[in-house]
């Protein structure tokens, strides 16, 4: 490996675009399961177990990614810097986006967690922050991304970004032309039970 | 027997393994692939942006070492430079 005494800051540049690449992975499985879009491709179970461990994944690189950067010389962060938006001395806007996101991302991941105490309806209203997340990992990476100008990151962020806006508004427009009352198998209470509608929608 | 009816802890063990491997594969492989791309400095990377690399600020140390792999661009701004030996003597 070359100039080793920047591995820190290659690992971090790296750890960053895995963790972005995972919760691309992350998100796409969630929309593709509330969508249905893989019904009779993939079980939905596994669908939803995987799209919860990339999820946690993507945050364990998270962790890597900023670990990388207290441990490089290249920059010299804090763990304030890291920590708390609009303190680091590079790029702080587009840092702080990815300071926000990595706070949405791990209450999202949270959530999974504390899902039966929570309720579903809560649960799934925090679930919805998995956008901004991901927007906000997208903005991070795009303004503060070392290796956004090249040409294989703007594809990979091009690619992501156009994945997750297709299968939202696939979902949106689903939803508007009333997708959910001619699903095969199930029966839809028409009127009288708010809670019939939410209680097999997905994450 | 019980042994069948064990508690399963983990729900598609052999899915999350391949996944975590192919996410340190993943990794590993991006960082071997930066590494030989260097640091950005004269290159279409985008190069965070400073006068003076970080570590010599304060310490001469590791001046000649850090200078030797590139006329590199270094990258934090202005005010960065000012608050890293307060940060060096805090570390070291």
């Amino acid at each position: 490996m070359t100039a080793d005494t920047h591995f820190w800051w290659y690992a971090s540049r790296a750890a960053g675009i895995t963790s972005f690449a995972l919760l691309t992975f992350s998100v796409w499985l969630g929309l593709g399961a509330s969508t249905r879009i893989f019904d009779g491709l993939l079980d939905r179970p596994w669908v939803y177990e995987v799209h919860k461990f990339s999820s946690l994944l993507a945050l364990a690189f998270l962790v890597v990614h900023m670990g990388a950067l207290l441990l490089d010389r290249y920059i010299s962060y804090t763990v304030a810097d890291l920590l708390i938006p609009g303190l680091s001395p590079y790029r702080p806007a587009a840092v702080a986006a990815g300071i926000l996101g990595l706070y949405t991302s791990a209450i999202v991941a949270g959530s999974f967690y504390v899902r039966a105490r929570i309720g579903y309806g809560m649960w799934r209203v925090v679930h919805y922050a998995s956008f901004a997340a991901f927007a906000l990992a997208l903005v991070h990476g795009l303004f503060a991304g070392t290796d956004s100008p090249t040409v294989w990151m703007r594809w990979s962020y091009w690619f992501a970004a156009t994945g997750a806006s297709y299968l939202i508004i696939y979902r949106l427009l689903r939803l508007a032309t009333g997708w959910r009352s001619r699903r095969p198998g199930r029966t839809r209470p028409q009127e009288g039970s708010a809670h019939a509608g939410s209680a097999h929608a997905v994450s | 027997m019980g042994e069948s009816r064990k508690k399963r802890t983990t729900r598609y063990p052999t899915t999350k393994f391949v996944l975590l491997n192919a996410s340190f594969l993943t990794f590993a492989a991006l960082t071997a692939f930066i590494s030989t791309r260097g640091l950005p400095g004269g290159t279409a990377t985008a190069a965070p942006q400073r006068d003076q690399p970080a570590i010599t600020a304060g310490t001469s140390a590791a001046t000649p070492q850090s200078r030797s792999i590139a006329p590199q661009a270094n990258p934090a701004p202005a005010r960065r430079a000012a608050r890293v030996p307060v940060a060096r003597s805090r570390g070291s």
